[in-house]
């Protein structure tokens, strides 16, 4: 589908998609590790490249209820995890902004 | 009353200009006609003022404009008439004084020009004295020039010392004397001889100095017509040729037809998505790479010469990498082509035969750009393997360098400087002589002291830092502009203009949607006035590189415009190629065949709806999946995010 554009990132450990192993966030930018996602561990970050995401829906986790929009890897359209838009609880705040990875989708890779 | 009026006729200087006016330009009633020269006819018996319809320009600029009317007469040789103007006018071009000043210089006659001067009382004791400097050295060089070495010695010490300041300027002076020959003195004195424009030039340089009131400056009329002539090009949006000669009798006038517009031949010879395009330097020559490793050659000449839009197929089908092709470069010559590959390759090609020259072997990952050496004996190549390789065409390898990821290079027509874009959002422009000695070209952080082992040059001339990732880059003509695409995380990207002397973003160009792919703009036209761009959503969008403005946006290709080239011999002929597997050629006369003409200026009926079924179905799963895992829970958790559906 076009050429498309692969970013890169420059740190010493990066995370990077397991299926076609395009670049996604850097090791620096892990927020917590202790997240679950549907398919079991999941990890918090920041600043993630390559995605593209989907629409913004509402769901009811179990954390309340959040404004979240999945999100695909560029190079391959696999379903990475969920970007947090919007929370309602005041204490789940600090997510906004930032992405949910599931880790089976990606593998840690030194530079 | 008819004395008063004679009497008038001295005083009021410029009756007679107001006559022409009476001659109407345009329609007008005939009536009108008669009695407006009735009028003048009048007038010329009565002498006296001029007719109340004259523009109120002229009668502000009166004498101004008929001095200009008399040099330009003089200057057409056209003596006799300039000097019935005067007399009719009762203006005179200007002061005898610079008249004869003037001729004095353009003749050599130096003692008539500094007597002219001295008449002139220009009342500023250092521009006299400046000017006498000037006029006794162009007198210096040219007895040098003449060979009377003794001559100029003694206007040196007994003119040219006293009238000067500056004594470099005079130690310099001083050093002409020993030049070997007339073409070391024109050289080393940056001056063209006597017979050249130096006596011109010296003019001009004098001129400063003077009011232009009493010495009219050379052809004034002339360089105002050449001004608005410049500004009416600059106003013209479509302008697309390079003559500068445009008549003066109407505004310079141009629109939408001058642009292609229309799709004159649709090649579709390739099997999947097409990924480069790329015309040669002589315009002859149209080179594709896809998707699917193919590279096509199609031979123009034909269609250049006839305009035929009959189907044409690839005259050459090269199949040898193993990789999509990623970008093509044509050497200078046009005789050799080079590929780089995804296959970690890059390859040369002779354009003629389409055999395979050459292999070249020395990434370890997507090649992402070649460009060749002005020379067309060497090029670069660079890959996202954090190497930037240069070859000799013969395939030795003449030097490696560690380097960023660059993901797009391009080296000026000079040879002297290469410019990258990298995968840490920079443009880093580098002095190639320098280069010479690194292993290493990353720039060096602010701050930081240089390590030992490296050279003691730094062959990075500067960096522009961007906040966005950059996608591809093309240099304009004249080097000085570099055209960027920029690919916005989780918005519309957008093309950025650099201008390479300043070291910043001068424009940025929307319009253009550009989202996660690689769209190639470039720079085109018979200026390279215009941007030339493919879309995500199909179109071809030509812009003006000035404003910014959209001129025109072509529909045709029914999916993403990957990338898209500017004839530079022909610049009416754009071509684009697209994941539609098609290659079109544009133009702007109207297409003969009958089913080409459709494709133009109409809406794309088939729009993209894959992505939205895709998504769909993505959910779907999800939902799937989410029913399964419902319960599972693990004990040590911050936070739980199971999605419960309800």
């Amino acid at each position: 589908m076009g050429r498309i554009f692969r970013a890169f990132l420059e740190a010493p450990s990066v995370y990077v998609c397991n299926t076609c192993s395009a670049h996604v966030v850097s090791g620096d930018d892990v927020v917590s590790k202790q997240f679950q996602g549907r398919h079991g561990k999941a990890y918090l970050f920041d600043n993630v490249v390559n995605i593209t995401l989907g629409p913004i829906e509402e769901r009811l986790l179990l954390t309340g209820v959040h404004q979240v929009a999945d999100f695909f890897c560029n190079g391959c359209d696999s379903t990475l995890g969920w970007k947090y838009e919007l929370a309602q609880e005041p204490s789940q705040k600090y997510k906004e902004g930032k992405y949910i990875i599931e880790k089976a989708m990606i593998k840690k890779c030194q530079q | 009353l008819q004395f008063l009026y004679f009497i008038g006729v001295h005083i009021v200087t410029l009756g007679r200009l107001g006559k022409r006016r009476a001659y109407p330009s345009t329609g007008g009633g005939a009536l009108k006609v008669r009695r407006v020269q009735e009028e003048a006819l009048q007038m010329d018996a009565e002498g006296g003022e001029m007719p109340s319809h004259t523009d109120p320009y002229i009668t502000a600029h009166k004498a101004e404009l008929v001095r200009l009317t008399m040099q330009l007469l003089h200057g057409l040789g056209h003596n006799k008439s300039a000097a019935v103007l005067q007399e009719e006018s009762g203006v005179a071009l200007q002061n005898p004084d610079a008249t004869s000043f003037r001729e004095g210089v353009l003749d050599g006659d130096w003692d008539k020009a500094l007597t002219a001067i001295s008449k002139l009382n220009i009342d500023n004791a250092p521009h006299e004295k400046r000017i006498a400097f000037l006029i006794y050295k162009q007198q210096y060089l040219e007895e040098l020039e003449a060979g009377n070495k003794v001559a100029a010695l003694g206007i040196l010490r007994n003119k040219v010392t006293p009238h000067s300041d500056d004594s470099a300027e005079l130690h310099h002076l001083s050093t002409m004397i020993v030049c070997g020959g007339k073409d070391v003195l024109y050289g080393r004195a940056d001056w063209d001889g006597r017979r050249g424009h130096s006596r011109k030039d010296l003019l001009k340089s004098i001129q400063k100095y003077i009011s232009s009131s009493v010495l009219l400056e050379e052809d004034r009329l002339c360089s105002l017509l050449k001004q608005a002539q410049e500004y009416q090009r600059e106003r013209c949006m479509y302008l697309n040729d390079k003559s500068v000669n445009h008549t003066l009798l109407h505004d310079l006038r141009s629109d939408h037809s001058s642009l292609p517009r229309y799709t004159q031949m649709l090649l579709d010879d390739h099997e999947d998505e097409v990924w480069h395009i790329e015309f040669s330097h002589n315009g002859r020559w149209l080179a594709s790479g896809a998707r699917d490793a193919t590279l096509l050659l199609y031979d123009l000449a034909t269609f250049l010469e006839r305009k035929d839009s009959t189907a044409m197929h690839a005259n050459h089908v090269l199949k040898a990498h193993r990789g999509s092709i990623t970008k093509t470069a044509f050497s200078p010559d046009d005789k050799k082509i080079l590929s780089c590959s995804n296959d970690h390759k890059v390859k040369c090609w002779e354009v003629a035969t389409g055999t395979l020259l050459q292999t070249f072997a020395g990434h370890n990952d997507d090649v992402t750009a070649v460009c060749w050496m002005p020379d067309g004996k060497a090029f670069f190549s660079a890959a996202v393997d954090k190497r930037v390789l240069k070859w000799n065409v013969d395939g030795t390898l003449l030097q490696k360098w560690y380097v960023p990821r660059v993901l797009d290079l391009v080296v000026t027509s000079t040879g002297e400087l290469m410019y990258t874009i990298d995968s840490e959002k920079r443009i880093i422009c580098y002095d190639l002589a320098k280069t010479e000695p690194c292993t290493t070209l990353v720039p060096l952080e602010p701050g930081r002291g240089r390590n030992a082992g490296e050279p003691e040059v730094d062959p990075v001339v500067f960096v522009i830092q961007e906040d966005d990732y950059l996608t591809s880059c093309d240099l304009s003509a004249c080097g000085r502009y570099l055209l960027c695409g920029i690919s916005v995380k989780e918005s519309k990207g957008c093309i950025h203009l650099y201008d390479l002397q300043l070291r910043r973003m001068v424009h940025k160009y929307n319009g253009i949607k550009q989202f996660k792919y690689v769209l190639r703009a470039v720079f085109g036209g018979a200026t390279q006035n215009f941007v030339l761009s493919g879309s995500e959503d199909g179109k071809v969008v030509i812009l003006h590189k000035k404003t910014g403005e959209v001129l025109t946006s072509l529909e045709g290709h029914s999916k993403m415009v990957n990338c898209v080239a500017w004839n530079a011999r022909y610049p009416d002929i754009i071509a684009s190629c697209s994941d539609d597997k098609a290659i079109r050629i544009w133009s702007p006369d109207v297409p003969k065949i009958q089913s080409l003409r459709k494709t133009e200026h109409r809406d794309v009926e088939h729009g993209e709806e894959e992505e939205e079924e895709e998504e769909e179905e993505e959910e779907e799963e999800d939902m799937e999946a989410d029913r399964e895992s419902d319960g599972t829970g693990t004990g040590t958790t911050e936070d739980c995010d199971d999605d419960s559906m309800k």
